[in-house]
């Protein structure tokens, strides 16, 4: 049977009203081949989040279990350290986007290299940060992690880093973005400096004049 | 634009000619109804009109669109396992 000309433009309205109601989504999306496509990649990244996740907790816990394996080289283990919970960051931060988006209707091929480079990132950002900034913290928690005797490391925050650097990519972004702000200061780039200045004498002249507030 | 739907499907008998059936058409028809049905499970209310005009088409092309849907399961590429042990099986 074939479609009369009647069918087919009345399809083509309910088409049109569809695509009104759907906020941004198209029909392509729900052709037979793209759902397809997209179980296919759902599965595929559902399973790579597992096996990643499952690694980076193994490595933790060989980290944890056998700290003196490290010993001749502890920024070996502050690096593997960080690298795990940067890539546990960011599995959980994927694994929440998904079941926050659960009635999506396709899951693309871009969606499948976002999830790899979140992951891979979320390693990066954590390595760089945890050996930059928080690697005495670090090596503080894995001499007492190699002799567990005295009072605990403080500074979980500073721990928690390499984790959040994972989780989080405005955070890491917000962090470069700082450094780069300071960087450019440090080395006296002209816009910088002027609003330095400015703020320097904003500050002077709220000094110098207290109370006419 | 919704009552023009309604008026262009008098009824199921009209909707359908003598001849080959379009793949284009049916594959337009699945993806509608999988639209329609996204949009209900989010909660959004669609025009009566629309529900049960794509209802209509539905039911009036519901042998071609079953023959369509089997086979494109039949072209659909084999899917590789990453799982060395379900490699070939097709899972």
């Amino acid at each position: 049977m074939a479609p009369s000309p009647e069918a087919r433009a009345a399809l083509d309205d309910f088409i049109v009203q569809l695509a009104q109601h759907g906020d941004g989504l198209t029909l392509e999306e729900f052709r037979l081949r793209s759902l397809d496509q997209a179980q296919r990649t759902q599965r595929r990244v559902r399973r790579t989040l597992y096996v990643a996740g499952l690694t980076f907790m193994l490595a933790i816990l060989l980290a944890l279990i056998f700290p003196a394996s490290f010993r001749n080289t502890p920024l070996l283990w502050v690096g593997l350290w960080a690298m795990s919970l940067g890539g546990l960051g960011a599995i959980a931060s994927i694994f929440l986007l998904i079941l926050k988006l659960v009635p999506q209707p396709a899951l693309h091929k871009s969606e499948e290299l976002e999830v790899f480079g979140r992951i891979f990132l979320g390693c990066l950002f954590s390595l760089v940060f945890a050996i930059t900034v928080v690697s005495s913290a670090l090596m503080e928690f894995y001499n007492y992690i190699l002799a567990p005797v005295g009072k605990a490391p403080s500074g979980s925050a500073q721990l928690l880093l390499p984790f959040l650097c994972g989780y989080s990519i405005p955070l890491v972004l917000g962090i470069l973005g700082k450094a780069i702000q300071a960087v450019e200061i440090t080395l006296g780039f002209e816009d910088r400096r002027g609003a330095v200045v400015t703020r320097t004498i904003r500050r002077r002249g709220s000094q110098s004049s207290p109370g006419t507030r | 634009m919704a009552a023009n739907a309604n008026m262009a499907l008098p009824g199921i008998h009209e909707l359908v000619v003598e001849g080959e059936s379009d793949p284009t058409f049916l594959d337009d028809l699945i993806a509608a109804n999988h639209f329609k049905t996204f949009l209900l499970g989010r909660g959004i209310d669609l025009p009566p009109e629309l529900m049960t005009g794509l209802n209509v088409l539905m039911t009036a092309f519901q042998d071609d669109v079953a023959m369509y849907r089997k086979m494109s399961q039949q072209r659909r590429p084999v899917q590789e396992s990453l799982w060395p042990w379900r490699r070939g099986n097709g899972a």
